[in-house]
């Protein structure tokens, strides 16, 4: 089997690589036996160099840019009006991105099983004569051309993406089954390690979604859940008292220095009271992270629901010494009246996250509940379209009836997929925390390509 | 695999009526395009100034000059924290080699004019209905020698004339040769935190009492809100106490902003110098400055590493340093105890100015003694052409 390599507007396809060797002079450019167009042998598809970020030796960010590549491709014509005709069709097919969508190079080197897609922006068409022979400008009918496109950094798939999750049910809960997490099936392409971009469907399901108050969406690499410490800490001082909490193991920071901690607590408060957070190293107690005062969200009485403390940069941890090479934090949650009267902070459970993005969603603007579609789109799955990342996400909820409700728009880094990770989902809502508050998660990703795909 | 280095998110919203803002969100994709993103914050404003440059096509190049202006801005990082706050205060497009501009800054619908005349000091005060309307106040002074109160009325109505809504300006540039095929357009967005609305309009009071200068603070912005609108939080949790009394009294021919700060210069009870400003949620905070405390240290820095961390050794984001902080770099510290605030290892940041571009990040500490460009810009002028 050739090597198949063409362009396309959606409408019209055009080989550029020939099963027979040699172009066509008079043949149609639909068929690969047939088309007038050659790519020469010799050329290779160009990966996208990446520009990294750093910060004395630690890796900060890889960023890529489009690719501009030259193609050599050899052009034949019956005559000299039909290599003009050939030329131009070129030359307009490659640059219909200019005002419609962009043109889609698909790739299959002979014996692979994959296709692989790019976009192709816009090109530039020079021909010239062959060796000795005859310029085009004067008589020549074959000629060799020289395509400089500018196109996509990634190849990908051609209309949808792979499923990771598929109608994965996802409780408001740090534990039983299932709770807020779910792990992805393992996906493909060349960015499993880098970030790659995900496509979510959550439907919010009966009977809790009640226009919560946040949505937290965060691809992780583990989540411990923990009900040491919990209860109801009364105290009148305003310097208040403190409580230990679980252990938490971050020794996969050290290998995974792109990891970041976060605290979320399940907990509701009077309104004079507040509480935080603070990190100790586990031996030596020393203060690490401390997180700000926090109060519960007031609605008569404050509302008990999940909370983020903030995130936690694990790049300075160490391990503790005494404390063999696994370092673990020692946790506390520290509690106080604000007015020197009697406050309650009540505890019910406490989830220590290690992960990769986190994104969270302040819906109170949007319509966001039961029998809604929430969607958090981060590339196109349209027929024939490569399944490449939008400048920007997308983010909608849609009705039971699939109707567009609104755009919504989120803080954060909307999760994307890595090897071994998995999807949590929480959130809280306007009435009363539900631990049976459920969801459907369907998530797709687009595996990404610098080059050849393969059966990848 | 994005092409700008840093995910960044911006909330934009609605100018309301007379120029307060609203939680109306604005849909517009402020990422594509992106090529710059600046800011600054300082201990005297909070969030003071932001520019975001970003290409687009001319259709939104022409809206974001006709539309914009006075819409509200968050930045939210990658972690979803907030990281600047503020209004849209000046469109700047480029096209083809033409650039147009408009600013809220030109505009004056509320003067007033110093004058004298039959030997007596006098201020008239002159406004325009439709514009404080439309952009909320905007307040100048002007002031002119020995003139008559007819003549005075007649500058003020010219004034306002001239000066009630955003002039465009111009500037193209011509020159020989093929101009380049056109088609899109170079968009700079600069913003001012909201601490600049302080400076909207006039304020005074007579009451000579003492009283405690946060407290007077407290009252200040109660005015402004009252006066003005909405643009500030009722939220005056953050205001520490001062402990430090003096007279009420103020000139009425100061904005609120210079009442406050005369407040505020005074320091605490404990003669400590205070810093202020405007942060997250539009809330006024005042706390005692860190330069009181020097030996307390916030952010540490290694010779020769570009990363800021904590006093905790946590990495700090440059995108999240923040003024009102004392750094040390350990290997310059002198050993000596009782150093001075600004000595070789440690110094106070004033202001922090973080700016990221397609290729890379740069961060900015200015100590208490930098008198940056964008300072000045930032305070604002109150003062008229």
């Amino acid at each position: 089997m050739a090597s198949t390599i063409t362009i396309s507007d959606y409408t019209t396809t055009y080989h550029l690589a020939s099963s027979v060797g040699d172009p066509t002079p008079g043949g149609a450019a639909t068929s690969a036996s047939t088309t007038p167009y050659a790519i020469e042998h010799g050329w290779t598809l160009q990966a996208a160099p990446g520009q990294a970020l750093f910060a004395g030796a630690t890796l900060l960010a890889v960023t890529y840019e489009r690719v501009t590549e030259r193609v050599p491709i050899l052009v034949a014509g019956s005559s000299a009006d039909n290599l003009a005709e050939n030329l131009r069709n070129l030359r307009r097919m490659l640059n219909v991105g200019v005002t419609a969508r962009p043109c889609v190079l698909s790739i299959t080197p002979n014996g692979a099983t994959g296709a692989v897609t790019f976009d192709v922006y816009r090109a530039d068409v020079q021909e010239e004569r062959i060796g000795d022979g005859e310029s085009p400008t004067f008589r020549g009918t074959t000629v060799r051309a020289v395509v400089t496109w500018v196109r996509s950094a990634f190849g990908g798939r051609a209309a949808s993406g792979e499923t990771l999750l598929n109608a994965a049910d996802l409780y408001n809960r740090g534990s039983g089954t299932p709770d807020n997490v779910e792990a992805y099936s393992a996906g493909g392409g060349d960015l499993i390690y880098e970030g790659s971009p995900l496509n979510l469907q959550i439907d919010l399901q009966a009977p809790t979604w009640s226009a919560p108050g946040v949505v937290y969406l965060a691809s992780i690499y583990s989540r411990l859940n923990s009900t040491t410490g919990s209860g109801a800490k009364t105290t009148s001082s305003t310097s208040g008292g403190t409580a230990t909490l679980a252990d938490w193991d971050v020794s996969a920071a050290l290998t995974r220095p792109a990891l970041k901690g976060r605290v979320l607590v399940l907990a509701e408060c009077t309104s004079n009271a507040e509480f935080r957070v603070s990190i100790y190293g586990q031996v030596l107690l020393n203060l690490i992270w401390q997180s700000a005062w926090f109060q519960t969200v007031a609605d008569g009485p404050q509302r008990k629901g999940v909370y983020d403390l903030g995130w936690i940069d694990l790049s300075a941890i160490r391990p503790d010494p005494g404390a063999g090479s696994a370092p673990a934090f020692n946790m506390r949650l520290d509690y106080r009246s604000t007015d020197g009267s009697s406050s309650t902070v009540t505890l019910d459970s406490t989830q220590f996250v290690l992960y990769y993005d986190w994104a969270t969603i302040h819906p109170d603007d949007y319509n966001i509940w039961s029998g809604r579609r929430l969607i958090c789109s981060q590339f196109p799955e349209q027929t024939g379209r490569p399944c490449l990342p939008w400048t920007s996400s997308v983010g909608l909820t849609l009705n039971a009836a699939d109707d567009l409700v609104e755009p919504i728009a989120w803080r954060g880094t909307l999760p994307r997929y890595y090897s071994g990770a998995s999807l949590l989902l929480t959130w809280s809502g306007a009435g009363l925390y539900d631990a049976a508050g459920r969801a459907v998660v369907t998530a797709t990703h687009a595996p990404l390509y610098r080059t050849l795909r393969g059966a990848g | 695999m994005i092409d700008f280095p840093l995910e960044l998110g911006f909330d934009l919203t609605e100018r309301g009526a007379a120029g307060v803002p609203t939680t109306t969100r604005v849909r517009a994709p402020l990422r594509r395009g992106l090529q710059e993103v600046e800011w600054s914050i300082s201990d005297q404003a909070g969030f003071e100034s932001a520019r975001i440059t970003r290409l687009c096509n001319v259709e939104e190049g022409v809206a974001a000059l006709r539309d914009w202006l006075g819409r509200g801005l968050v930045i939210t990082g990658p972690e979803g924290n907030r990281l600047w706050e503020g209004y849209l205060d000046a469109v700047e497009v480029e096209i083809g080699g033409q650039t147009r501009s408009r600013s809220l800054a030109t505009v004056a619908n509320t003067i007033a004019v110093a004058y004298e005349a039959g030997g007596a000091s006098l201020t008239y005060y002159a406004s325009d209905a439709d514009s404080i309307a439309r952009w909320g106040y905007l307040f100048k002074r002007f002031s002119f020698d020995n003139t008559t109160t007819a003549n005075v009325v007649q500058k003020a109505a010219r004034l306002l004339a001239e000066r009630a809504t955003p002039r465009t300006e111009r500037r193209d540039a011509a020159a020989s040769g093929a101009p380049a095929a056109g088609g899109g357009a170079r968009v700079s967005l600069t913003f001012r935190g909201w601490y600049g609305t302080l400076d909207r309009y006039y304020y005074g009071n007579n009451t000579t009492t003492d009283k405690e200068t946060t407290e007077q603070v407290q009252d200040i912005l109660a005015a402004h809100t009252s006066t003005v609108g909405a643009f500030l939080s009722s939220d005056q949790s953050q205001i520490a106490a001062s402990g430090y009394s003096t007279s009420q009294y103020v000139p009425s021919d100061g904005t609120h902003r210079e009442a406050i700060e005369s407040r505020l210069a005074w320091g605490s009870s404990s003669y400590a110098p205070l810093a202020w400003g405007v942060y997250e949620r539009r809330r006024f905070h005042v706390a005692v400055s860190a330069q009181a405390d020097p030996a307390t240290i916030h952010y540490r820095r290694t010779v020769g590493d570009g990363r800021i961390r904590s006093a905790t050794g946590a990495w700090v984001p440059w995108w999240e340093v923040r003024p009102n902080r004392m750094l040390e770099t350990r290997e310059l510290h002198d050993p000596q105890p009782g150093d001075a605030i600004d000595g070789a290892g440690r110094s106070y940041i004033a202001r922090t100015t973080f700016r990221a571009s397609r290729s890379g990040y740069q961060l900015d500490l200015e100590g208490a003694n930098g008198e940056s460009l964008a300072k000045m810009l930032a305070r604002g002028a109150s003062y008229g052409a």
